[in-house]
């Protein structure tokens, strides 16, 4: 009896540390990004837009260098770039900052499955913004199309996205491929809240894909959720930046 | 032979540097920012509010 009890107490103890160990491992996935088709217009009259297109140009040659990393748990997850030295000239920085933008993935993307929510920490005119977003909001249409990313068989869906531009809202298609061999609803950027992880987006011309995949490290990495910043819907948001728009085209 | 072989680095190592310097005199001084950062948007077909105004104060800055 006294045999058994203890056998007992290791088991339980064995159980415990597993599931503990099950829920606090973290997983990571490096991704990159590259140009799917030429992403530069053909208007080129002006010495304006040919200054604009070689800066596009630059922009893609730049896509190489740049990296992200989606950091998740059972719970959360963060994806943010991979900070790297930049040599700061001018063209270069504006280059650079095209090549970041290009598959809308500025600033520092948070998501929360059990709350079922996307907050997005951006930095615009000095302040800081948490635009909170719900994942029902996405509207996938998950379709039958598979293909194979490395070892994980992926499905294919689909939904629009919206970008505020200059001249309105710009709507977009997305495809993602997520794999439901790895069961969290996380992704890149604002691409998730599919019943797997999502391994390639393709939006705009952009495509980023999953170059690395670290499951279930042992080494324990902390997701935290920022609290500094205004919270506010994506509509308050895009409403902010159309103001934005409005004050700049009274300049041109 | 040795001529010729520092020959070939000259003319290699002056197309680096013509390269690298047309490179950086993309923008000039006293460019239009705004108008600038508009052409991005029609050449890429819409870029956002936060890209736009990167590129005004970049622009601007390396005008200063």
């Amino acid at each position: 009896m006294k045999l058994f009890f203890k056998k007992s107490i290791c088991y339980i103890f064995l159980l415990f540390y597993v599931i503990n160990y099950a829920q606090e491992s973290s997983s990571f996935v490096i991704y990159k990004k590259k140009a799917n088709t030429n992403i530069v217009g053909t208007n080129s009259n002006h010495q304006k837009r040919t200054a604009a297109k070689l800066l596009i140009e630059n922009a893609i040659k730049n896509l190489d260098n740049l990296e992200y990393k989606l950091l998740y748990n059972n719970e959360l997850s963060s994806f943010s770039e991979i900070e790297s030295l930049e040599i700061d000239n001018g063209n270069n920085s504006i280059s650079t900052i095209l090549s970041k933008s290009f598959g809308d993935t500025e600033g520092v993307f948070y998501s929360n499955i059990k709350e079922q929510n996307l907050l997005i920490e951006k930095e615009l005119d000095g302040r800081i913004f948490l635009v909170k977003t719900k994942f029902s909001d996405f509207k996938w249409d998950v379709t039958s199309d598979q293909k194979k990313i490395g070892n994980y068989n992926c499905y294919k869906a689909v939904r629009t996205y919206t970008r505020v531009t200059v001249s309105g809202e710009k709507q977009m298609p997305v495809i993602a491929w997520f794999a439901p061999e790895i069961p969290y609803s996380f992704g890149p950027a604002s691409y998730l809240g599919l019943p797997g992880l999502v391994l390639e987006v393709e939006v705009d011309n952009i495509v980023i894909y999953a170059s690395k995949i670290f499951l279930n490290q042992k080494e324990k990495q902390v997701i935290t959720i920022p609290k500094k910043g205004k919270i506010i819907s994506e509509k308050e948001y895009n409403e902010f930046e159309k103001n934005g728009f409005d004050q700049f085209k009274s300049f041109n | 032979m040795k001529k010729l072989i520092l020959g070939m680095v000259f003319v290699f190592a002056s197309i680096t540097m013509v390269n690298a310097n047309s490179n950086v005199k993309l923008i000039g001084q006293n460019i239009d920012c705004i108008g600038l950062a508009f052409s991005v948007d029609i050449e890429q077909g819409g870029i956002s509010y936060s890209t736009f105004k990167s590129i005004v104060d970049n622009c601007e800055r390396m005008q200063e």
